[in-house]
């Protein structure tokens, strides 16, 4: 076993972290770079604007966005029609934008915030930097996040009303990408601060 | 288990000399004292690990002769088995963490009311656990052992194969990761489906955390029975005997003969003397039925007690013989942070 020196893809300067992040800032330059399969690599993300100016501790959430179209062609579903029809449950069906939480933070939080930003996809607005804001840790490799985004699929149709028993789909995923989202932490809990909530 | 034991190697920070901790899995390697950044690096593409022998042979040898007089086993063995040797070896085993999800729905059959009608019962279910793998990595002629457990606070130390007599590993990496990830996708399904009679859709996906080799410590002693030799190993860790083969106990083995004719015998005639003294009515040809199946099922066991008898088999050894104690499973489900959803 060997341990290789890792540097900047940008500037050569050898990197410095004092966490454990997918997401390495160089210390020289400023600049992030992904690291991926024993290498660091460049890296396109987004970050998403505070849709308010709030007095907790701002903290920007990495997310893999999983631009996916899902083609269900064939579902079976036993009961549960009525109540779907009430609530108007919305489908999760087509083209769209899979939000999969990337950092290690509680799960329950990432699992209702991937839910409800993939079945309600944010209008997002954008900034350039993270302006001193910190960055939570991403832990999430990139080349699982496609299959957690299908698992997020399969998630939604066994937990809404009824009991699924037969399904058919094609899930392909077009593009895969970072996007950060601000959040609060309030206590030991993090609220989003996108306006989408 | 409660939670997955990562392992943790000592080594080196080659900008400052300071100890980094690097843990199972995690190929992203800080060092605390001077914050560089590292990539873990490996030949084969899986980290080297070893655990310390901390059963000395006296133990062993104890622990095995305690093993002879457990089960049906020749009951003179203690007194008359002489050890003809007894050595440590390290055995390599691919161990593979990973997260397993699966998606499971199908049915329940349940039997309801007076006139015991089927009904169909529809169940839907989401598996998301940790599970461990673990598979032999070499060609052990046949110790009968297959996976291990690693004990809690084992200590694992980095690799040297200067100090230790191994096994080499004949299997491929690529092989037993993907033999690791079907085997947990498949627990995941199987996890899923447990109340479920039908199943008509199943999905399952693995997320891995960790693939490591590690090389794990136990001895091996052979001994000899009148004219023939036999085995045992023991965990050089935990000290439990894992596998092994013994003679056995010749009287046991008539007496099952004995008392599974008698038994089976005994049982099948009782049925069918109610059926006469009860003129074939219901009552009378249930028993009989009843009592012919429960002696079909004596006499089988009792003739598996008589056929194969005259050896033991501990562990996951093959061959003719009685078959006793636990086989090690592949895979391993770990109970924390677990998200199942069941319906």
């Amino acid at each position: 076993m060997l341990l290789k020196e890792l540097k900047c893809p940008g500037c050569g300067a050898p990197l410095k972290s004092k966490e454990r992040d997918m997401m390495l800032a160089c210390s020289h330059c400023g600049r992030i770079s992904l690291f991926a399969d024993g290498t660091v690599g460049d890296v396109s993300y987004s970050i998403a604007a505070p849709a308010e100016n709030r007095s907790e501790e701002l903290i920007y959430v990495p997310f893999w966005i999983v631009n996916a179209d899902l083609n269900v062609k064939k579902e079976s579903i036993s009961g549960g029609r009525i109540s779907r029809f009430i609530t108007d449950r919305k489908q999760m069906r087509g083209t769209r934008d899979f939000y999969v939480c990337a950092a290690a933070l509680p799960e329950d939080s990432c699992r209702k915030w991937n839910m409800d930003l993939t079945l309600d996809q944010p209008e997002l607005t954008f900034v350039s930097g993270f302006k001193g804001a910190k960055r939570a840790v991403m832990t999430m490799e990139k080349g699982i996040a496609g299959e957690n985004a299908e698992f997020l699929f399969l998630r939604y149709e066994t937990e809404i009303p009824g009991t699924l028993q037969t399904l058919e789909y094609d899930f392909k995923i077009n593009s895969t990408k970072v996007l950060y989202l601000p959040a609060y932490k309030i206590n030991d809990t993090y609220i989003l601060g996108i306006s989408h909530e | 288990m409660t939670e997955a034991q990562k392992i943790l190697v000592s080594m080196t920070c080659p900008s400052c000399g300071g100890q980094v901790q690097c843990e199972e899995g995690e190929d992203l390697v800080l060092c605390k004292f001077c914050e560089s950044v590292f990539a873990l690096t490996t030949d084969e593409g899986a980290n080297k690990v070893m655990y310390k022998m901390t059963v000395d042979k006296d133990k062993a040898l104890a622990k095995v002769r305690d093993w002879w007089k457990t089960g049906p086993k020749a009951q003179d063995l203690v007194q008359t088995a002489q050890v003809t040797e007894a050595y440590p070896m390290y055995l390599p085993f691919w161990r593979l963490i990973a997260r397993g999800k699966a998606c499971v729905c199908g049915i329940e059959e349940e039997r309801r009311g007076k006139d015991n009608q089927k009904v169909e019962i529809p169940r839907e279910a989401l598996i998301n656990r940790e599970y461990i793998y673990s598979e032999i990595a070499c060609e052990t002629g046949d110790l009968g052992i297959q996976s291990i457990v690693i004990p809690e606070r084992a200590q694992a130390i980095s690799y040297d194969d200067q100090e230790i007599v191994t096994f080499g590993v004949t299997s491929s990496r690529d092989n037993a990761y993907e033999a690791g990830g079907r085997a947990i996708r498949q627990t995941a399904v199987e996890d899923g489906g447990a109340r479920m009679d039908k199943i008509y859709f199943s999905k399952s996906f693995f997320f891995p955390k960790a693939f490591t080799l590690v090389y794990y410590p136990f001895w091996i002693v052979r001994y000899s029975y009148e004219g023939r030799t036999y085995f045992a190993t023991v965990d050089g860790i935990t000290a439990r005997v894992v596998s092994g083969r013994a003679p056995g106990n010749a009287g046991s083995q008539s007496t099952a003969a004995g008392i599974g004719g008698a038994l089976s015998g005994g049982l099948a005639g009782f049925g069918i003397g109610l059926a006469i003294v009860t003129e074939g009515t219901d009552v009378g040809i249930g028993v009989l039925v009843v009592g012919i199946v429960a002696a079909v099922a004596l006499l089988g066991y009792f003739y598996n007690r008589f056929r194969y008898g005259d050896e033991i088999l501990e562990g996951a050894v093959n061959g003719k013989g009685l078959k006793s104690g636990r086989t090690q499973k592949k895979v391993q489900p770990i109970y924390n942070e677990t998200y199942d959803y069941f319906k």
